[in-house]
């Protein structure tokens, strides 16, 4: 009796039902980090953007979820065709998981060394996989799924995930919304990796429409050959044509090492697991903040360290 | 509006809200809903003014179905759709 009392005297914590899985899309928790900014000013705060709390474990939900919603609207995407585009791993399992709730058929081109856990989630949704290259890393999947286009476009709807507005329009209408509602309209700096750059083309420039003074800080892989994920180094990749290099207000370069250390400490410090792009990102906002005497930074974390492990813990 | 019915005498045979959706996941809801349908089956929409509104019953319109009526109810509308 009393027991029953008390749970009905907490206080409700839970949202409506939804239909589909896909509605759960977004609206991604932001947490204050409490013990890795011990050593900054004061009046300097670090939030993160926890993007693995989507229900595809990552970022990608978004602009895959916008790009198909786009597709079936518009009549490009129809039901005698499959949704194929080329991706580093996490905007496949978006693309298979939507698929799959949409009763959509997926195929996907994925370097051939992505790693176990990616080929297992996709292959659980039941995506098609084609593996390109792996020396060619992810420009080889953009290739290869360009030239499986060219060959029967009657056959499949191809998002291009590098080239679609869509993409940089899902983080402009949903992800910068969420942070400035979530900081109460104080955030001073965000900062994103840069992979297709719809995160931060997209989030950039809506952040700015709500307050132009918010610096966008993208975040790159300081080394051509890098371990850092679903991250581009640009001057030796194929540049998307979503992004503009003008549009950051500074791009800051971070090493493989580096990153993986900051997954560690977020580990450690703060119980929070992120992927490598994650390290990279919180690396540059720790080091970004320590320059600062007041700000409230926001970095943006693509997904959770559970998608890396196969990769081995190497502290 | 002048194409307000009455609706009292339409079989309603499929019903969905999507007051809680925004474009283009408006249109995508009603899209798959209708896919599920059999021709000639009629579906209710109920959905909020200002874009679905706007938009939902064009392009259902574009995909050849019928937009039988659409009538404010409170502060919905409900749109009513014979499925081609």
């Amino acid at each position: 009796m009393n027991t029953t009392n008390q749970a009905i005297n907490y206080p409700p914590r839970d949202k409506n039902a939804v239909e589909n899985v896909i509605e759960l899309i977004g609206n991604t928790p932001l947490i204050k980090l409490q013990n890795i900014t011990k050593d900054l000013n004061p009046k300097v705060e670090i939030y993160i953007k926890a993007e693995w709390f989507n229900p595809g474990g990552s970022v990608k939900d978004r602009p895959a979820l916008k790009m198909i919603l786009e597709g079936i609207s518009s009549g490009k995407l129809t039901r005698k065709k499959l949704i194929m585009d080329s991706s580093s791993g996490n905007t496949a399992i978006s693309y298979a998981m939507i698929g799959a709730a949409l009763d959509y058929k997926v195929e996907i081109v994925v370097p051939e060394n992505v790693n176990i856990e990616r080929k297992k989630i996709l292959d659980a949704f039941g995506a098609n996989i084609i593996y390109s290259d792996p020396l060619e890393s992810s420009d080889g999947a953009i290739r290869l799924a360009r030239k499986l286009y060219k060959q029967h476009p009657e056959k499949y709807f191809m998002p291009d995930q590098y080239n679609n507005p869509a993409n940089p329009l899902a983080h402009f209408e949903t992800t910068a919304p969420e942070i400035w509602r979530q900081t109460k309209g104080k955030v001073t700096h965000f900062l994103a990796g840069i992979g297709t750059s719809g995160t931060i083309m997209g989030t950039g420039q809506g952040l700015k429409k709500f307050n132009k003074d918010i610096k966008i800080l993208a975040v790159e892989p300081a080394e051509a050959l890098h371990g850092l994920e679903g991250m581009k180094h640009m001057a030796t990749s194929i540049v998307p044509g979503i992004y503009n290099e003008s549009f950051p207000d500074e791009i800051i370069n971070v090493k493989t090492e580096d990153a993986y250390q900051k997954m560690k400490e977020l580990l450690d410090t703060e119980g929070i697991f992120v992927g490598h792009s994650g390290g990279a990102v919180m690396h540059a906002a720790k080091e970004y903040a320590k320059k600062l005497e007041s700000g409230v930074l926001v970095a943006l974390m693509p997904d959770g360290g559970s998608r890396y492990l196969s990769g081995g813990l190497w502290w | 509006m002048d194409n307000m019915e009455n609706l009292n005498n339409i079989k309603i045979d499929q019903r969905i809200d999507i007051t809680n959706d925004i474009c283009p996941m408006t249109f995508v809801k009603t899209k798959l809903k209708l896919e599920t349908m059999n021709a000639g089956q009629v579906l209710e929409v109920t959905l909020r003014e200002g874009e679905p509104l706007s938009n939902v019953p064009k392009s259902v319109k574009e995909d050849g179905h019928k937009v039988v009526s659409i009538c404010k109810s409170e502060d919905v509308f409900k749109v009513i759709i014979e499925k081609h």
